[in-house]
């Protein structure tokens, strides 16, 4: 009789050990690439401003409207190489993967499937220089790719400013719209500012920048500054351009003053805009 | 592993619990090793969930025949597994086996009931199937892999009860410790599901059944 009851109490405990059953949802995909952002001048992270990030094989837009050091991009399962487009505030770059041997397994009707990838290969890109830090993939997040940027010396910063009493403080602007006398690609948050780089234009010796802002005003500012060519990374990046004597004497904002007159990378505030 | 150490533990008191017991039977069972008789049973777990869970169909058969306190067991199956949902479809099914012996450590039963530890060889033949249809970031694709017709096996470590109700009716479990799955698939699709094992991601795994068993007698206790 004392062996028909422990059946039972052991069952009942085994049974319920029974129903605890292990998660489903472990990642083991190692279908992702890492690329971090470099400068080339200092070997620093360097901030990467997204429009976005497109592969011609899908209608996802990855990093759309964002800043990030490092990403991680997937690679197609279903093909046998990559391309992914990088649409950047200041220039686009293609980069081009190719892979062998993948497998797939099915994990469960939740988590999807699992792709695992190896031989990855670069074979296309155009950023300005890259270092390819290992071909191996993982399921964690890890670097496969360093992407170098040449400096950027066309980049002057201003700041919005404001006066409260005999006190300089941040001032805070609503952008709508950035413009320049010339060809020239700015990345406008969708949210308050304080600060913003704006582009001169390396063909002319003055650049007049529009601002429209939120609030249905509209201001306008002129840099002038003197340009001379500078052949420090002329293997990777040509000759580039410096950016000196930056003066402002047009502009229908409250005062513009200069506070720095050579342009830097990163940049560093070069002139404080009163609205 | 944490459950299968749970089910050690209550091995443990088990065994502690039933030395204890008082016997309803005074006479001595002396060991014989021709078997006394073989039990056939079905397992009621696996009945149950092909009635109640959409994805899972199968049963699974057992017997064992006695050689004293040892006992060899063989189980046999089939299940098959079947996962639709909007990006994919997976289909697996095939047939197992098990064999085995079990070590019962209740030496003075009459009644050949049993708290048990053993170990099983297990081995399937299975095929599965997966469609894939549409990619959250890919889109709409139409993509079949399969592996058909292919083998795994791998080993166990068994323990439960085997309690006699009525005349020639027993009633027991079997908790039992998957380990070392080795399958043969190509490499073009990973297994997901191996019958009689389990989820192949897993190096080790859980299992338990629940079992009706009849028992023919063909020869008396010496």
């Amino acid at each position: 009789m004392q062996m028909k009851k422990f059946f039972w109490v052991a069952f009942f405990f085994l049974a319920l050990g029974s129903c605890l059953d292990e998660p489903d949802c472990i990642d083991l995909s190692n279908g992702f690439i890492g690329i971090s952002f470099k400068k080339m001048f200092d070997n620093k992270a360097d901030t990467a401003n997204f429009f976005g990030i497109q592969s011609p094989e899908s209608d996802s837009i990855f990093y759309q409207f964002s800043r990030a050091t490092a990403i991680v991009l997937p690679l197609n399962p279903f093909s046998s190489r990559t391309r992914f487009t990088f649409e950047e505030v200041y220039g686009e770059n293609i980069l081009e993967m190719e892979y062998v041997n993948r497998s797939t397994q099915f994990i469960s009707e939740d988590c999807g499937n699992r792709y695992v990838f190896s031989n990855l290969e670069f074979t296309n890109y155009d950023f300005d220089s890259v270092k390819v830090v290992t071909n191996e993939l993982a399921s964690a997040v890890q670097t496969n790719l360093e992407v170098y940027r040449c400096p950027r010396t066309n980049l002057v910063k201003v700041a919005f400013r404001q006066l409260i009493g005999p006190t300089e403080r941040a001032d805070t602007v609503y952008l709508s719209k950035l413009s320049a006398d010339y060809s020239a690609q700015f990345f406008i948050p969708k949210d308050t500012l304080s600060v913003i780089n704006l582009p001169l234009n390396q063909n002319a010796s003055a650049t007049t920048f529009y601002f429209d802002f939120k609030d249905g005003s509209s201001r306008t500012v002129t840099f002038n500054y003197t340009c001379t060519l500078w052949n420090e990374f002329d293997t990777w990046c040509g000759a580039l351009t410096l950016y000196s004597d930056v003066s402002s004497t047009v502009y229908d904002f409250n005062d513009v003053q200069i506070r720095r007159d050579s342009v830097q990378d990163p940049p560093l505030t070069n002139a404080a805009i009163f609205k | 592993m944490q459950r299968f150490l749970n089910s050690i533990l209550i091995g443990i008191l088990a065994t502690s619990t039933v030395a204890g017991q008082t016997n309803d039977s005074t006479s001595t069972v002396r060991p014989g090793f021709l078997p006394t008789g073989i039990r056939v049973g079905v397992d009621l777990i696996s009945l149950i969930r092909s009635q109640t869970d959409d994805s899972f169909s199968g049963y699974e058969v057992y017997a064992d025949a006695d050689f004293a306190h040892y006992y060899l067991a063989i189980e046999a199956g089939r299940w098959e597994r079947n996962f639709i949902t909007d990006e994919e479809h997976y289909v697996n099914g095939g047939n197992y086996f098990r064999v085995g012996i079990d070590v019962n450590f209740l030496r003075k039963n009459a009644g050949k009931n049993m708290f048990f530890f053993g170990m099983r060889y297990g081995r399937s033949r299975y095929s599965e199937y997966l469609t894939i249809i549409n990619d959250p970031v890919w889109g709409a694709v139409d993509v079949n892999y399969s592996n058909t017709d292919i083998h795994a096996s791998w080993g166990e470590l068994t323990t439960g009860l085997r309690v006699k109700m009525l005349k020639f009716f027993w009633m027991g479990y079997t908790a039992r410790f998957k380990f070392g799955l080795n399958t043969n698939e190509a490499s073009e699709l990973i297994s997901y599901d191996v019958p009689g094992y389990g989820k192949a991601g897993n190096e080790t795994t859980w299992g338990f059944n629940y079992q009706l068993l009849f028992r023919i007698p063909i020869r008396k206790h010496r």
